[in-house]
């Protein structure tokens, strides 16, 4: 069952169905989290937080955009206030309190066997389309959709359809046991 | 959106999303679409170390460069913190700065600093997390604009902005700097004047002394060319 349909049903006061909504929900934002807060207990924890405010006010609410759109903003949120409260301390962010924060200093290892795989087909695939390999070092240089169009003189719409591509050919190329050379 | 649509725009918007590219609008956007997608999220979550790799990992960054560079012409300069992240400066004279500084990158996440335009004397500081083993050399004859980003910046509000030589006092301070552009970009033109041969730290502070940012770079005073 959709999202939708859960909040819809668990809004009835259906129990089951809020069970079903709020594990998905906590499931899908991790992933969300974790891409911005690279501890992975801290990116927990911001998840909890959010899941807490829905939780307390999903019944109320009157949805604009429906409820995927009204969560996102709320664990959004939630990820800027713990940025917040790393940059000011001294600030009132009372419900941060428990996360250590432990960013700055604890940094997981990265997985080195796949990191090597990785370097070996990003050569592969960078040296047949040098965009790609363009596009990497430019979102690692800060640069967001427009800047990067700009940049390749290109749309958006050709950045995405070159970007899914070469995301199949990484994939395939990941696979273990793959001697596959990536083509255009 | 019907089904064909639908999983058209799953596989463009993914790894858009996953490399950190998107603007906040889209990006939210997708992540509503997301929370009610099992494709995209068994995407998100299959390629979940990939997508880290990509977005944070040194290595990755500089084979991507490495590749680009081939068809390239480098930037004129290149510098000291990606010696920091090796550590080679670290155990050496530069350790307690370099520290400083690491804890920060640490901080700061990537698409706070980026590379600025190459007119002029310009002093580019995501340039210099790009490469080993160049300074920035200066001309004495000419001024000399610091280009940095800063992605958090409110239009409008002041920072402290200094510039600090290693173990010594700063020799410029700002302290109602405003002087971003559209694209967060930082601009501060210096008389070359202040400068010596050696390491700088560019500090980007808020009004009441948070540090925000800082960047570490190396300088090179060359013979005047008039
Ligand atoms: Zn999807």
């Amino acid at each position: 069952m959709n999202l939708s349909q859960l909040c819809a049903d668990a809004q009835k006061g259906d129990k089951k169905a809020e069970n079903q909504l709020f594990t998905k929900l906590f499931e899908r934002f991790l992933p969300i989290a974790g891409y911005r807060i690279r501890n992975r207990q801290d990116a927990e924890e911001v998840c909890q937080i959010a899941l807490e405010t829905i939780l307390a006010k999903y019944k109320e609410i009157e949805f604009d955009e429906g409820f995927a759109s009204w969560a996102v903003k709320v664990l959004d949120f939630k990820i800027r206030k713990y940025f917040d409260k790393r940059k000011h301390p001294l600030q009132d962010t009372t419900e941060m309190e428990g996360i250590e924060q432990n960013q700055a200093g604890l940094v997981e290892q990265p997985d080195f066997k796949l990191r090597d795989k990785l370097l070996e087909c990003l050569k592969k695939i960078g040296k047949r389309n040098n965009r790609y390999a363009r596009i990497i070092v430019m979102q690692f240089q800060g640069y967001k959709i427009d800047e990067i169009c700009e940049k390749l003189n290109t749309t958006p719409n050709n950045v995405y359809v070159l970007l899914s591509r070469s995301r199949s050919l990484l994939k395939q190329c990941l696979e273990p046991g793959d001697t596959h050379e990536p083509g255009q | 959106m019907n089904r064909d649509n639908r999983k058209e725009y799953c596989d463009k918007m993914l790894h858009a999303y996953e490399l950190g590219i998107l603007s906040d609008e889209e990006r939210q956007r997708f992540e509503s679409h997301y929370l009610e997608c099992d494709y995209c999220y068994e995407g998100v979550k299959e390629f979940e170390s990939v997508a880290r790799l990509l977005r944070e990992d040194k290595t990755v960054y500089e084979t991507a460069k490495s590749i680009t560079t081939e068809t390239e012409t480098t930037s004129g300069f290149t510098g000291v913190l990606s010696k920091l992240w090796d550590g080679t400066r670290k155990q050496a004279t530069f350790a307690p700065l370099a520290a400083a500084a690491m804890i920060v990158l640490l901080m700061i996440p990537a698409y706070l600093i980026f590379i600025g335009g190459q007119q002029g004397q310009v002093i580019d500081l995501w340039g210099s997390r790009s490469a080993d083993d160049t300074v920035f050399n200066i001309d004495p004859g000419e001024d000399v604009t610091l280009e940095f980003r800063y992605g958090d910046f409110t239009p409008g509000k002041e920072y402290i902005i200094e510039v600090i030589p290693y173990l010594r006092e700063s020799v410029y301070t700002d302290s109602n700097f405003t002087a971003f552009n559209s694209h967060f970009v930082g601009q501060l033109t210096l008389s070359p004047d202040i400068f010596e041969d050696g390491f700088y730290k560019l500090l980007l502070s808020s009004v009441k002394g948070d540090p925000l940012m800082e960047v570490v770079f190396e300088v090179d005073k060359i013979e005047s060319q008039e």
